[in-house]
């Protein structure tokens, strides 16, 4: 055994370690016994999970999901809005042209009023995210 | 007992219960891997949920062309390994004779083999101070019971060099422990 290298000395004792063949008298030198001690030590890993992660990941998928869902509809009713407007644009102006004017006109004179409440809108729509947002991160952490 | 074939596709028809097995299932291969790669306790859990959803956001292009473990363990992989670098802020991670000249020279206070309770937990410590790739493939060979050519389709280092990086990590292990027992 003094005549081997580090690397027989390994591959034996890996394979007593697995076959857990007794230790004979040849392979009780000290290295043989080291290697002996820690092929032993590794096979306990003392790195295991100590809780479950499985309910949190299934947790941050559903979260996720719920979000891409979420912009997914709010895709959607973004484009069924832009159709209908649309349409309506010129339903309106081939049944009726002066209408359109009219309504040109009325947007133009209170066009601060419209603008108010255009941009009221989308704080509101901002704001409701962002506290949704921290709401659910508070209730989550 | 479902096989791995049908996990996967109740898992891709949507069955969130077939998947959270499968976490359990594979929990400890990533937690083992996470653990020994990345040494930073408080992001372990964030970086081993991160795994798992990259496993099902990504279930649906896996071909079974290996086990669903290799290819879950390459995905932890690559995820710590991107932490680390990350972490780090180098762009590669070979080996540097430095980190090897650290371990060799790294010689223990009294004090820190008096906190030490007993081998075991030598062991354990001394593999946390080895080089990342020799780490990992000790990680990879003993705890986690992987063969050469599955750690090769893990790491994508050759199976020789596989070899090599696990008999020095030995040896080293073996000298300190040497040591350790004068």
């Amino acid at each position: 055994m003094e005549n081997l290298d580090d690397e027989e000395i390994q591959r034996l004792t890996e394979q007593q370690i697995n076959s857990a063949e007794s230790i004979t008298g040849t392979t009780a030198d000290q290295d043989a016994q080291l290697y002996r001690t820690l092929f032993t030590e590794l096979k306990h890993d003392p790195a295991k999970a100590q809780t479950s992660i499985a309910d949190a990941v299934i947790r941050q998928i559903i979260i996720q999901q719920e979000r891409a869902e979420r912009i997914y509809y709010g895709l959607v009713i973004g484009a069924v809005a832009l159709v209908i407007s649309a349409l309506t644009y010129f339903a309106v102006k081939k049944t009726d042209n002066s209408l359109l004017d009219k309504l040109s006109q009325f947007l133009l004179d209170n066009k601060m009023i419209c603008i108010f409440i255009l941009c009221a809108f989308c704080a509101i729509q901002l704001l409701d995210r962002f506290l949704t947002k921290r709401y659910r991160q508070t209730r989550e952490g | 007992m479902q096989t791995e074939e049908e996990i996967v596709s109740r898992v891709l028809g949507g069955d969130l219960n077939s998947f959270k097995l499968l976490v359990r299932q594979y929990e400890r291969l990533v937690t083992s891997m996470v653990h020994r790669v990345v040494q930073h306790v408080e992001d372990e859990q964030d970086i081993c949920q991160e795994v798992f959803i990259k496993v099902y956001k990504h279930l649906a292009g896996f071909k079974f062309q290996s086990k669903l473990s290799t290819w879950i363990a390459q995905i932890a992989y690559s995820t710590a390994i991107n932490y680390v670098k990350k972490v780090s802020g180098k762009k590669s991670l070979t080996i540097d004779i430095t980190d090897l000249e650290n371990y060799q020279e790294d010689t223990d206070n009294p004090e820190r083999i008096l906190q030490r309770k007993n081998t075991s937990t030598f062991i354990q410590g001394e593999i946390a101070k080895l080089p990342l790739q020799y780490r990992t493939v000790v990680t990879l060979y003993h705890f986690n019971e992987l063969s050469y050519h599955e750690i090769e389709q893990i790491t994508g280092m050759p199976e020789g060099t596989v070899k090599s990086y696990l008999f020095r990590a030995r040896k080293m292990l073996k000298d300190k422990l040497a040591n350790y027992l004068k």
